[in-house]
């Protein structure tokens, strides 16, 4: 078996290629938290007074706080006072096109892959893009033809400006100001975001998708993202991140809420690639996120599928409030540690509504060091009716020296409620390496096609371009590790 | 999910009572034992009860048992008749405790050669030293405010020796009567049990009034290697009793330990198993039945650490909830580094058959090794409609049906009770419990 213990062990190194700093002046602030810093935010994005207050009062809230201890991770504490709470390239005006973005901001995203000109954008593979850089959006593509169908993308800072009166209904409804921890720092100090509002009836007719970029130094990354899908709309949301390599872990803690009415659905795609850290555990983005969405409505549908291959600690539960009768939430996940990168993730479906359903599929592969945690809850309150839940989580192991573990829990107060839960943890067996083998597959063919076989049920649910980077990602560049 | 708002315990109820009893408790003279003692003693000052804030009792509201002071029994009353407690046709063993207390007359001290059975207290007068390297060497140290409570306040228990290549015929029974109202009984036993023995045990927790008692026991099992235990917990309690059952084992290589869990009875029951598989190739079975109805409230919390290789664990605890009852289930499964080759199966399964029923599960598996198989399940659900509607087109009525398929939904558990008089006089006590009203 040595030679599949190396060949899993190629398999899983891999370069970050993502680690390169863009060399570009930004207007940072100095770092350190107070009061102060949280009026100087709201006072460059020039926000209503309803909003700094809303932050102060989250902020006070936040210094009550105690940083959440129950999580299967090991990290030494966050010195808030060392981060720099904000961060923007510098230029002038508002931009008119692309063509006054900054090259350096455009050079990075095209060394990224991230499609933001839209005239080079393939024809069938309409994805429009927020780009978001430390803490403020660069460019918004496709503006105008979501326009023309009512469609509002834009960065949240801007539709605080042109439509105060949504925001003000919806932001911190679904995740209050004071819901956790980090929920609280990031309503004191989130600088950017994307916001979505698709009208009645509408079907997005692209892809909606943001990517965020973490590169200045000593800077934490505190977006917020607010998608609100009105009666019988649909949209599909793709988020992406990266950041360079260094050797100071930086702390990204963002707030996500969706709001489904009536008969919409909403789809939220997360490919989540925050530089780990190196393979001896040094560096990394510190992942801390809340993510909830809220079926308000009848009939409404809420997915979240993930697939989480960076930051050194990765804390995140998207959730769905099942509110509405009939409603549906389903939860898809891939999460990968290795070196020593740790994972405390997934999900709460909290059924409230008559006739919810809830599916969650969590797939976790642990490697080197790595130490990967599921931790959900399913929760059927006294009221809800015919509930059901399928829930399956499995765990692979590759090496000895990892870690995979469970922890749901499942709290049923109705007699009319289904809940089923399965996990398993095993290994890549030696009997299915053997029968691929002996097929004529190599042995890291094999190894590569036992893992994504694996994920397969996740990313059978992501955007086809999506999916494609995501087996990407997770069959791990494999060139040259058979010698 | 509220946490408890209900302010620490009166913790100093029991240091008072200790300070009454402390030259009474059995013991005193031994340095060893009393140092123990009052370790457990700080600990309890410290710690108290535990609260809904930590996260191994946020489902158990302790309030029934920390309102009330309970108080030692200096001499109970011996004046009982078991009989009818007795499960026909058993041919036992039997070892009977009131309200904490050895029951003399009523126990059976005299066993075969190769087995001894001692009361701790008269361990501790006589030959301290026979016990000293087993006591607390199985039992968590950093448990509950119960175990330390236990710990610092057993007025007695029983101790079981049997030698190596000792097979036992007879199942020892170790009854536990509490009837005194206001009663607390803090059993602390000890059982070792040597090489390639074979034994059986039954620990039967009883009450035989509508008195308000609080039972909280501590058992230290030691299987020696290639040893096979069959262990029985049955919890059958009026509903004004409260009882922390705390059973603490250490398995050694080749090992075999079985444990099964029935609880029919009891206001407010919390189990704590942990076993820790030592040595290779070493086995454990936990299974567990519940069925509760009014508004009881029972918490089976399980631990099965494996730290050797090879060794292999199946885990199934079953339910039935009714009326306003509430289950807790919380089963942790550990595969520490190295001990490659674990097998380890855990499932919880549990029919919620009334509105104000609750159930709160929470399986968890805790792995550091590759090359295992490990994996949990848990359902909640209702008995299937289309066996309900088979039965019926059989002529048999929906009580009766619903009874059937309850009852065979438990029986999964209940027919791996090799006893025979145990389990009819099992399947009597759950049958007529589970009548069925529509």
């Amino acid at each position: 078996m040595a030679s599949t213990e190396q060949e899993i062990a190629s398999l899983v190194q891999r370069d970050y290629k993502e680690g390169f700093i863009t060399d570009i002046d930004a207007d940072t602030l100095p770092p350190g938290l107070d009061e102060d810093v949280i009026r100087i935010i709201s006072a460059k994005k020039e926000e209503p007074e309803f909003l700094l207050e809303w932050r102060l009062s989250a902020y006070r809230h936040w210094l009550g706080m105690k940083s959440p201890e129950w999580p299967h991770l090991n990290y030494p504490p966050v010195e808030f006072q060392e981060i720099s709470y904000y961060s923007a390239p510098k230029q002038q005006q508002l931009l008119g096109s692309l063509d006054e973005v900054d090259p350096k901001l455009l050079e990075t995203y095209e060394k990224l892959g991230i499609p933001i000109d839209e005239q080079k954008m393939l024809a069938g593979v309409k994805v429009a893009v927020d780009a978001v850089f430390d803490s403020v959006s660069v460019v918004t593509t496709f503006k105008k033809t979501l326009s023309e169908s009512g469609v509002i993308f834009c960065p949240l800072s801007e539709a605080l400006k042109d439509h105060p009166e949504l925001v003000k209904q919806y932001l911190g409804s679904v995740v209050p100001s004071g819901d956790n921890y980090y929920a609280a720092l990031n309503s004191a100090v989130f600088s950017e975001g994307s916001f979505v509002y698709i009208p009645k009836g509408v079907r997005c007719p692209m892809e909606l998708s943001t990517y965020f970029r973490i590169n200045a130094m000593n800077t934490g990354q505190f977006e917020r993202t607010l998608i609100i899908a009105d009666e019988d709309s649909y949209v599909s949301y793709l988020e992406g991140c990266t950041a360079p390599q260094r050797d100071e872990n930086q702390l990204h803690a963002a707030v996500v809420e969706l709001i489904a009415l009536n008969g919409a659905e909403i789809k939220y795609s997360t490919i989540q690639n925050w530089y780990p850290g190196d393979e001896n555990g040094k560096g990394g983005i510190y992942n801390f996120v809340t993510k909830r969405g809220a079926c308000r409505g009848e009939n409404a549908k809420i997915s979240w599928t993930q697939v989480e291959t960076g930051s050194a600690i990765t804390w995140k539960y998207p959730s769905v409030l099942l509110e509405g009768d009939n409603s549906i939430g389903e939860f898809y996940s891939v999460a990968l540690t290795n070196n020593y990168q740790q994972a405390d993730t997934g999900t709460k479906m909290v059924h409230i509504g008559k006739n919810t359903k809830s599916t969650i599929i969590s797939k976790g592969i642990s490697a080197g060091h790595g130490q990967n945690s599921y931790r959900g809850l399913v929760k059927v309150v006294k009221g809800a009716e015919n509930a059901r839940n399928y829930s399956q989580c499995d765990s692979l192991l590759m090496g000895d020296k990892c870690g995979a573990h469970t922890f749901p829990y499942m709290e049923v107060k109705n007699p009319t409620a289904i809940v089923e839960h399965e996990a398993t943890t095993s290994r890549i067996g030696e009997d299915q390496l053997f029968y691929c083998r002996q097929r004529g597959l190599s042995e890291e063919d094999a190894i590569s096609m036992i893992v994504n076989g694996f994920c397969k049920d996740v990313f059978r649910e992501l955007p086809m371009e999506f999916a494609v980077e995501a087996q990407k990602l997770l069959g791990i560049s494999l060139e040259g590790s058979v010698g | 999910m509220q946490p408890d708002t209900f302010v620490a315990a009166d913790t100093a109820h029991y240091i008072d009572q200790f300070a009454q009893l402390d030259k009474g408790l059995p013991g005193v003279d031994v340095a060893w034992f009393d140092d123990q003692r009052k370790k457990y003693l700080a600990r309890f000052s410290k710690i108290g009860f535990p609260t809904q804030r930590d996260e191994d009792w946020r489902y158990t509201p302790l309030r029934l048992i920390t309102s009330k002071n309970f108080n030692v029994v200096a001499k109970p009353d011996c004046n009982v008749d078991l009989t009818p407690f007795k499960i026909p046709a058993l041919d036992s063993y039997q070892i009977v405790f009131v309200d904490g207390h050895l029951h003399q007359k009523q126990s059976t001290l005299d066993l075969d050669k190769g087995i001894t059975v001692r009361s701790l207290a008269e361990v501790l007068t006589n030959t301290p030293d026979l016990v000293e390297k087993y006591f607390g060497s199985v039992v968590e140290n950093d448990s509950h405010g119960f175990t330390a409570l236990n710990g610092a306040l057993n007025k007695d228990g029983v101790v079981i020796k049997i030698e190596p290549g000792v097979q036992i015929e007879k199942p020892i029974e170790l009854i536990f009567l509490s009837q005194t109202e206001m009663a607390i009984s803090q059993p602390r036993n000890l059982i070792i049990v040597g090489k390639n023995s074979k034994a059986q045990f039954i620990d039967r927790y009883i009450s035989n009034s509508t008195a308000h008692t609080l039972t909280n026991s501590t058992t230290e099992i030691i299987v020696e290697q290639r040893a096979e235990i069959d262990y029985y917990i049955i919890q059958t309690q009026s509903s004004s009793a409260y009882q922390v059952c705390g059973v603490w084992v250490k398995q050694a290589a080749g090992s075999r330990f079985s444990c099964r869990t029935i609880t029919l009875g009891g206001g407010l029951v919390r189990n704590d198993l942990r076993v820790d598989l030592n040595g290779p190739e070493a086995h454990c079975d936990m299974l567990g039945v519940y069925s509760l109805s009014g508004k009881q409230h029972v918490d089976n919390h399980t631990t099965m650490i494996h730290q050797a290789e090879n060794c292999t664990s199946n885990e199934l605890y079953k339910g039935v909830l009714e009326q306003r009852s509430r289950a807790v289930f919380h089963g942790r499964i550990k595969v520490a580094a190295g001990a490659q080759k674990t097998d380890a199966q855990q499932t919880n399964n549990t029919l919620l058959l009334s509105r104000d029923a609750e159930i709160d599960t929470k399986p968890q598996l805790e792995i550091y090794a590759d090359d295992v198989k490990c994996s949990h399940g848990a359902t909640i659900g209702q008995l299937n409609e289309d066996s309900l509607f088979y039965l019926r087109t059989r002529g048999i009525d929906e009580a009766d049906a619903r009874t059937l398929l309850t009852y065979a939904f438990v029986n999964e558990v209940l027919n791996q009770i090799d006893i025979e008089p145990l389990r009819d006089a099992l399947e009597k006590t759950l049958s007529s419990q589970l009548i069925h009203e529509t």
